[in-house]
């Protein structure tokens, strides 16, 4: 406040003089006002009556009044807080000033708060008033919360001026609210005739309104009760937006927005339960009761009345349809039913999943689940077609089963491709054998084949099992089947499939290999020829009378092709060794072959004979090696005939096409290359590329040229100056070292290229993105279908609002409220 | 004992990596770019690059998810023990492939018109033969129909699929013409003069010629519109490619240059020596990172067409005619009457070839991989041959993109999509992606280029000094309110507002041309009576 006095110290007089004026124009006011307005109009309204004026007149004028207004007002509060401190009775200087003009005082009538000020007889009398506002005002301080009270600073913010009131309830309290101005008061300051007169036409109105009514206590400047109620208003408005804040910032900050945002089936069947728990109860007493509770108005009633009714009618009309569609039997009408009923079920599932932590991988594994059982479908019997073929007897005639047949077959190889492992065909339909011997000994034919023998054996197995099983349960130990289970090498992951974990494998194999073993052990010491006698009696054919489990053993990767060969490949550990042995009237051993395969080579010298003897017997796989033999010695006549038993000719180097150091170039080839060099010496194409590169290089670097006039400054004779040095432009280019060819050896990169395309650049990065990087990095990901996956595209041009076509989209309705 | 994987996998419903182990950022899909993760201030832009990036990584994932439908894998000749992939003849194979494989592998004898010029459609189906002496034929080999047959009666030097089976054209003695499916001529391109190489853009609607002149041209086969012409001042141009990843075209040149053309720059991009002499052939692969080039100095070299070096070279016993690079890595290459295959020949030099094949007694012409399908075709002195090359076709085919069973509707709707999806010429560039990138130039260096573009002058060099010297014409004021609602009236009706207001201008107008009189200090007009009385003066 001191700071404001001192402000405004500086020209005391004019403000009085204006406010002189201003009040004296107010009394005229005050005297044309008419009878029948109230005081009300009569305190308040002059202000506006007097801005209106003055603006027609003068602005600065106007200005100026306001301010004094408002410094009065200001006094006033001073004057408050001097009443606080007894002691320090000085007026402040301003309201000095307004007191030497004893004239000013007439005016009062309209301003009371300076009309307050200005009278010390007043302060005087009134003190006691003054003690009680100022003990009510320090009662209210108190008893407000702190927030209530509007700071200065908050004024500040709020553009409110901050130098009059250090708060508004401050303010409220110090207008002088108690203090009725009486004419009495008036009259005291009066000397003039002309005061005289208006205060004898102001008695007059007095006494004509005494009767009517009290006298209202007077207000604010309105503007300023504008002022104070706006940014009471404002805190209030401000609070109740405040609540939006998450909720708008969450719309805003959101990918997609789908309208309408609240899901009202949520509310909609909240609504329908409701209804319904009513419903039930209807008529009934509870509901009677209820209302009794809670004391429903009449309306109210009636309106749940109606809504149960409305209710009752839904129901009774689903009822009806449902009875309707019940009656339906077309078949299709119930697929295409059946059908969305299941998209329906989905879509549940899928929300039901978004609620949960798990609906990404969820959805993700139902997916993955979902194509592998389409792609195991897609060779079955469901198609139409063999629908149809079925439906229509065409699988009579003989080109359509076959058709039908190889589906089939493709269908279940594919399934075995996905599985991973032909070889894991369960044996669950073989007829079981149970005697080993019998097994072993009546083995032929595809009883023979592998995959039937451990069949056999696990069958075999399980029957030992179990009736091991049954004699332990008649002993009274039946509580170690789990650990059974667990160590067995079949390990059952669901019912119906069967298949080998890792570990179980190898102790499978293990397994396999101790009963193999145990039928070897006398072999022991000679493994190789035992081995090789073997192969020789397996491809004698069945009526060997070797152990049955070592023949299979060896048979079947015959059957089994490449796939076999992963684990442990026989073929490749025995017979390949084999294979070379019997090629060796025409291959002989690389230098690199193993002495593994030195030793079986001499042995198979030894066992000449008894293979011959298997050729004699010559099954169908015999014959293919022959064959490979034959086509092999071919090879050799053709191509090198004293290469010998080199397998690698050099008609195969020749072919390789691959630099060997020369070592094998023979003497045609040599020719060649020499006639090629020869035919191609007159041109010297690497140094003409090299100039070439370098003219290049110079022309897409710096340039300079010459400006200068021609003949500027060429006089001659006597006296004339040296002409000065030539004018040269630089024109800058490509320096030599930046070029992009600069470390490429016979590479020229053009430096001008591409100029056509700037029209198909951006100019500069587009606003949100802050460098180059960040903007390019979003062009990564093309949005076309032609790269992404279907979901992909969607989700990339999924659009930024969404509206339900046909909803009425209500406006957001408070979610904190409910 | 040769193993042909599975023979259901060779043919088109044969084949497909899955490259199960690799991350997501190691897989085909994905677009490597520099990922600096510098920390973004702008919270909203951060949320904004993080939301895009996840999207992208999304989109990966999805596109790898889908390799689950892929069931088919590619597959390779597998060799046991001692046996060699390249001693497996064809005869050979033809045993252990299945049967529609296998009619597959057949072979043609055209004795008289050869050698032959040979070309695939883009999906594989139509085979087009064209011999140097003057027989055209198209036909479906698989099917065994013929689309057309007829005699040009003269030289042939190159044929070539259009869009699709529709339209082909023919390098001949003199003209590049076009045919349709049935054998009609449609157009002569009287300005491609002995073109000896022609490649089609199938994304532009391209047909690129070179020739004997040294002319590269680019014709607009939609449009019929030339495109562009430069001249490659190197003289007859010996071999000729397209690079399918970028839409370059890779010329090879008799002094053993191999250059890279763009229709946007009349100069080449790149030239690259890579032979000391002719370059007899390129190819370059699917994805556009290597090239492999064939001289007349007995030399196959392999090159890096990204880095621009050389990876590997091979040599032939005798120059090479031919080269062709097949969807799936293996290289084709012709030399005389021998036609070898390399596996996996680019990234690491290999010992020894994939496969062999001899056709006694003639030479080589053509060697071209069929899409999707494990065959390689070739034309030589005496005919056609189709031999069956296990893995050298893509086996999963995107029927959207190229599908090899289209019908009549969707080779129709194609055809139409095409068209309203066809680049324009100057997208081609050596990296494709340029596309909305940021202009690395300055901005009045790209403003030039800009104009340059639009106003198609090519010369002109705009002086930065000149321009700011040139007065700006600046008309203003010439609106008004006044003269806008005139403007806007009818001009047949004249109500009294109208005429206030066409009064007003003319009022305007008079004490305008008066001020302006009055700075140029010429004498002005008064009036005499002054504004108060001037209504009671005599009125005009």
């Amino acid at each position: 406040m001191v700071t404001v006095n001192k402000s405004d110290a500086k020209r005391p007089d004019v403000v009085a003089k204006k406010k002189l004026e201003n009040a004296l124009r107010q009394v005229e006011v005050a005297e044309n006002v008419d009878n029948s307005d109230s005081e009300d109009s009569f305190l308040g309204v002059p202000d506006d009556d007097v801005d209106e004026r003055s603006d027609g007149e003068d602005d600065v004028d106007l200005d100026i009044v306001d301010e004094s207004r408002v410094l009065a007002s200001g006094d006033g509060e001073d004057d408050s807080d001097d009443k606080d401190e007894p002691d320090d009775d000085e007026t402040p200087s301003f309201s000095g000033v307004s007191d030497t003009e004893g004239s000013t005082h007439l005016t009062t009538a309209t301003f009371s708060d300076i009309e307050s000020d200005s009278v010390p007889s007043d302060l005087e009398e009134e003190e006691d008033d003054a003690m009680k506002s100022l003990q009510k005002a320090i009662e209210k301080a108190s008893q407000k919360p702190a927030e209530d009270v509007i700071t200065i600073r908050k004024r500040r913010k709020l553009g409110l001026p901050t130098h009059f009131a250090p708060t508004v309830d401050d303010s409220e309290d110090v207008m002088p609210a108690k203090k009725k101005v009486t004419l009495d008061d008036i009259r005291a300051h009066t000397s003039s005739s002309f005061g005289t007169r208006s205060l004898a036409r102001l008695d007059e109105l007095e006494k004509r309104s005494k009767g009517k009514s009290e006298v209202v206590k007077s207000r604010l400047g309105r503007r300023l009760e504008v002022r104070v109620d706006r940014a009471a208003a404002y805190e209030i408005a401000k609070e109740e937006v405040g609540k939006w804040e998450d909720t708008v910032k969450r719309n805003r900050e959101a990918e997609h927005l789908e309208f309408p945002l609240q899901r009202s089936d949520g509310a909609a069947t909240a609504d329908i339960t409701g209804a319904l728990d009513l419903g039930d109860e209807l008529d009934g007493e509870k509901l009677v009761h209820g209302l009794e509770g809670r004391e429903f108005s009449l309306a109210e009633v009636a309106a749940r009345r109606n809504e149960l009714r409305r209710m009752r009618e839904l129901m009774f009309r689903e009822e009806m349809k449902a009875k309707r569609v019940k009656r339906i039997k077309s078949k299709t009408y119930r697929k295409i039913h059946k059908r969305e009923r299941e998209r329906a079920q989905e879509i549940a599932a899928q929300l039901e999943g978004e609620s949960g932590d798990e609906n990404n991988e969820g959805s993700y594994e139902r997916l993955v689940k979902r194509a592998r059982e389409r792609m195991e479908l897609r060779h079955k019997n469901t198609s139409d077609w063999a629908r149809d073929v079925k439906r229509m007897n065409l699988h009579k005639s003989k080109g359509t089963r076959d058709e039908l047949e190889q589906m089939l077959r493709r269908g279940e190889d594919l399934v075995r491709k996905i599985e991973g492992d032909d070889n894991e065909i369960s044996g669950d339909d073989l007829p079981s054998i149970n005697d080993d011997e019998e097994a072993t000994d009546e083995a032929s034919g595809i009883m023979a084949m592998k995959f039937m023998r451990e069949a056999e054996e696990r069958l075999r197995k399980r029957n030992k099992e179990s009736i091991d099983e049954l004699r332990r349960m008649e002993d009274g130990l039946d509580g170690e089947t789990e650990q059974e289970d667990t160590d067995s090498a079949v390990k059952i992951i669901n019912e119906g499939r069967r298949r080998y974990a890792p570990g179980a494998q190898k102790s499978k194999e293990a397994a396999e290999e101790s009963v193999e073993q145990s039928n070897q052990e006398d072999d022991a010491p000679v493994p190789l020829e035992r081995k090789m006698a073997s192969i020789a009696v397996k491809d004698a054919g069945p009526a060997s009378t070797i152990s049955k489990k070592l023949m299979s053993k060896k048979g079947e990767p015959r059957n089994d092709g490449p796939k076999s060969s992963k684990t442990s490949n026989p073929w490749m550990l025995d017979v390949e060794p084999g294979s070379v042995a019997k090629g060796a009237s025409v291959l002989s051993l690389s230098k690199e072959s193993t002495r593994f395969a030195k030793t079986e080579a001499k042995l198979k010298r030894s066992l000449k004979k008894a293979k011959k003897a298997v050729q004699a017997v010559g099954d169908g796989e015999a014959e293919v090696r022959i064959d490979i033999n034959q086509i092999l010695q071919v090879r050799d006549v053709h191509g090198d005939p004293d290469a010998g038993p080199n397998f690698v000719n050099v008609e195969d180097s020749h072919v390789m096409m691959v630099h060997k150091g020369g070592r094998r170039a023979k003497p045609a080839e040599f020719q060649q290359r020499e006639l090629v060099k020869r035919a191609f010496a007159g041109d010297d194409v690497v140094r003409e590329f090299n100039e070439e590169k370098q003219r290049t290089v110079e022309d897409e670097g710096d340039k300079e040229v010459d400006v200068t006039l021609p003949g500027w400054g060429s006089w001659t004779g006597k006296g004339v100056r040296k002409p000065q040095k030539k004018f040269i432009q630089k024109i800058e280019g490509i320096n030599p070292k930046n070029r992009q060819d600069a470390k490429l050896k016979n590479v020229i990169i053009n430096e001008k290229a591409v100029k056509k395309s700037a029209k198909y650049t951006a100019g500069a990065v587009p606003f949100p993105y802050e460098t180059r990087e960040q903007y390019e990095r979003s062009l990564r990901m093309p949005i076309g279908k032609q790269w992404s996956t279907q979901t992909t595209v969607q989700r990339l041009t999924k659009p930024k609002v969404i509206v339900k076509p046909g909803v009425v989209v209500e406006p957001l309705s408070a979610p904190f409220a409910t | 004992m040769s193993a042909v994987e599975t023979p259901e996998r060779i043919g088109h419903t044969g084949a497909g990596t899955t490259n199960a182990g690799l991350d997501i950022y190691g897989s085909i899909y994905s677009r490597t770019m520099t990922n600096k993760n510098v920390r973004i201030k702008d919270r909203k832009l951060r949320a904004n690059v993080k939301r895009t990036d996840q999207r992208y990584k999304d989109a990966i994932r999805a596109a790898k998810s889908t390799e689950l439908l892929l069931q088919e894998d590619a597959g390779f000749l597998e060799a046991e023990g001692m046996e060699k992939t390249y001693k497996f003849t064809q005869d050979e194979l033809l045993k252990h492939v299945d049967v529609t494989t296998a009619h597959k592998g057949f072979e043609l004898k055209l004795e008289h018109f050869g050698p032959y010029e040979i070309d695939y459609m883009r999906n594989g189906r139509k085979l087009l033969l064209g011999g140097r002496k003057g027989h055209v034929a198209a036909f479906d080999f698989r099917e065994g129909t013929l689309d057309t047959e007829l005699h040009v009666n003269e030289t042939i030097r190159d044929v070539k699929y259009l869009h699709n089976d529709q339209y082909f054209a023919i390098a001949q003695k003199k003209y590049v013409y076009i045919y349709d499916k049935s054998g009609t001529e449609i157009h002569c391109l009287k300005k491609h003069i002995e073109v000896t190489n022609m490649e089609f853009l199938p994304y532009h609607f391209l047909l690129a010629t070179v020739g004997n002149a040294g002319w590269l041209k680019y014709q607009d086969v939609s449009t019929g519109e030339s495109v562009c012409e430069f001249r490659t001042k190197m003289g007859p141009t010996t071999s000729m490619t397209l690079n399918p990843y970028n839409a370059i075209i890779h010329l090879g040149h008799t002094n053993g240059t191999v250059s890279l053309w763009a229709p946007s720059t009349s100069t080449a991009l790149v030239r690259i020596l890579s032979h000391k002499g002719p370059v007899r052939a390129i190819s370059v692969d699917r994805g556009g990172r290597y090239m492999a080039t064939a001289g007349a100095d007995c030399q196959l070299k392999i090159w890096d067409v990204r880095m621009y070096k050389e990876v590997h070279a091979y040599y032939t016993p005798t120059p090479p005619t031919s080269l062709d690079i097949s969807d799936r890595g293996l290289l084709a290459v012709s030399w005389g009457p021998h036609v070898t295959i390399w596996k996996d020949a680019f990234r690491t030099k290999q010992k020894s070839p994939y496969m062999t094949h001899l056709s006694p007694g003639s030479t080589v012409n053509d060697v071209r991989f069929c899409p999707f399908d494990d065959l390689l075709g070739f034309g030589h002195d005496e005919g056609f041959t189709s031999l069956i090359v296990p893995g050298a076709g893509e086996p999963n085919f995107d029927a959207l993109e190229i599908n090899p069973y289209e019908t009549l509707q969707q080779r129709r709707e194609a055809e139409v999509h095409g068209l309203l999806n066809k680049l324009k010429p100057e997208m081609i560039a050596l990296d494709p992606n340029f596309i909305g990138n940021v202009d690395p130039r300055a901005p009045d260096e790209r403003k030039q280029a800009l104009v340059l573009e639009t106003t198609g002058e090519t010369d002109k060099k705009i002086n930065d000094a000149d321009a700011k010297l040139q007065p700006k014409a600046k008309m203003r004021g010439k609106n008004s309110a006044l003269r806008r609602y005139l403007r806007k009236k009818s001009k047949n009706v004249i109500d009294e507002r109208k005429l206030r207001v066409e009064a007003a201008l003319e009022r305007e107008k008079g004490m305008r041309q008066n001020n302006l009189k009055r700075r140029k200090g010429l004498p002005v007009e008064e009036r005499k009576l002054g504004p108060a009385l001037a209504r009671f003066g005599k009125s005009k």
